[in-house]
């Protein structure tokens, strides 16, 4: 049996084992509930009707909402330093 | 500097199998030599230098892993030039390869050589040009494809959502059939110079063959086609898509006899296969409201399914027989993803250095 050398295909970086969460932080009296909607068909009426879940259940809290350009774009840089400046709570990844 | 490893020679097909490294198809085993040949017929002096990234994943591709790939996919070292050309067109902004890659709509890499380096590497640009046959044809759009999966994580079951693909993600790469006189190729149409050779690449559903065989007048035979075009169960029919239109050499004589011009088919196709809100009702298609794809009607009442002329990829291809053509349109709105061009860069000549974000630059020279 003969040997041969080949150039591996892909990248050798091994994925990591686990995940670190985002902290968990204590919620302001009044928190603002930050929705990205995606353009996908409904995303945004199925964001706002999560969002008016938590203000039910939080007892209240501020809604703001970005909408990226398409579904096959990440959002604006500007865009999520906006929304990471804003809200204490973000809800996005809405599909088809 | 990519890795190697030693296996049985007995053992490589099966064991890239195992890996997931593969189309499905065999690969010829990439080594260090058959590398090295790609890199050096395109001149390659620095292997680790990266053709373009896709910011939104934090990946790209260097000369070396496209040579792995090509290698793999079994193209001959003279073909590697149009293949790094086809990663640069991949990577322009416009492409949007985050997306064109991996959409659940299942988009082919649709990829058109244009000019003399496609008829000096043997490429296929008459019968049976779309289909099997052809090494030239099948290995520069499937090296494309493999490396979008092993570097770019285009994979089935990671980012790859198609939900059924097309047969065309294997590979869709074909050469353009210069056209007669008047008419210029491609790569003049886009702007560049008749020496010249151009890769344009599209995110593209599956080929439609068109079949016109008993009117040989021009206007009737493009109505035909501008039918196809405004298909409703096409995705971006409606909602401003671009599309991929390839007249085989019966067609393309009738509008060249009849004194058509290139920029006069694509205007007439453009305008006539724009649709009325009611055709798509009747066919069944709901309208989006506050959609990202603003489907308002112009003043014609009507909806466009390309945009402008421009969005119309025309080109000559094809065998003679009985009359036919051949459409492909992009799979999703132009907001998406849309054609993006390179030049295929003669041996030695430097990569432009273009920072992070890869090279953004239109994708008709000359446009703004």
């Amino acid at each position: 049996m003969s040997q041969i050398t080949v150039l591996r295909p892909v990248d050798a970086t091994e994925a990591p084992a686990t995940i670190t969460l985002a902290e968990r932080r204590v919620l302001p009296a009044r928190p603002v509930i930050g929705l990205v909607d995606n353009r996908k068909p409904h995303a945004r009426q199925l964001l706002e009707l999560l969002a008016e879940e938590l203000r039910g259940r939080i007892g209240g809290a501020d809604v703001v909402l970005v909408q990226k350009q398409g579904a096959g774009h990440p959002l604006e840089p500007e865009q999520a330093s906006d929304m990471a400046a804003r809200a204490h709570l973000v809800i996005t990844g809405v599909g088809d | 500097m990519t890795e190697t490893l030693t296996l049985e020679e007995a053992d490589v097909q099966e064991t890239f199998f195992a890996n997931g490294w593969t189309d499905g198809l065999p690969v010829v085993p990439p080594t260090p030599e058959r590398v090295e040949a790609m890199l050096e017929v395109a001149g390659v002096t620095d292997a680790q230098i990266l053709i373009g990234v896709i910011p939104a994943r934090g990946k790209g591709i260097t000369l070396e892993q496209a040579a792995v790939h090509a290698v793999m996919a079994g193209c001959k070292p003279d073909y590697f030039p149009v293949v790094v050309a086809a990663f640069e067109a991949l990577f322009d902004a416009s492409f949007n390869a985050h997306t064109a890659l991996t959409s659940t709509g299942g988009a082919a890499t649709g990829i058109v050589v244009s000019g003399p380096i496609a008829q000096a590497i043997g490429m296929n640009a008459r019968h049976n040009c779309l289909g099997s046959g052809n090494r030239a044809n099948l290995t520069i759009g499937r090296a494309v494809r493999l490396a979008a999966m092993n570097v770019l994580g285009a994979r089935t079951g990671e980012l790859d959502a198609s939900s059924f693909g097309n047969p065309g993600k294997i590979s869709f790469c074909f050469a353009e059939d210069p056209p007669p006189a008047p008419w210029r190729t491609l790569h003049e149409e886009l702007g560049y110079e008749p020496g010249d050779t151009t890769v344009t690449i599209m995110p593209l559903e599956g080929v439609r063959q068109l079949a016109q065989q008993l009117n040989g007048d021009a206007e009737g035979i493009l109505r035909t086609f501008a039918a196809a075009m405004k298909s409703p169960s096409t995705f971006s029919t409606g909602k401003g898509g671009q599309a991929l239109m390839i007249l085989g050499p019966e067609h393309a004589g009738f509008c060249i006899e009849q004194g058509w011009t290139q920029a006069q088919v694509r205007e007439f196709l453009c305008r006539e296969s724009r649709i009325s809100p009611e055709e798509l009702e009747a066919a069944g298609v709901l309208l989006e409201v506050d959609g990202p794809h603003g489907m308002t009607p112009g003043e014609d009442g009507k909806l466009a399914s390309v945009p402008t002329p421009d969005d119309i990829v025309l080109v000559t291809a094809g065998g003679e027989g009985a009359g036919w053509s051949a459409y492909a349109p992009s799979w999703a709105p132009r907001i998406h993803a849309r054609a993006s061009t390179r030049r295929v860069r003669p041996s030695g000549e430097p990569l432009p250095d273009c920072g992070p974000d890869g090279c953004i630059v239109p994708w008709m020279k000359g446009t703004t």
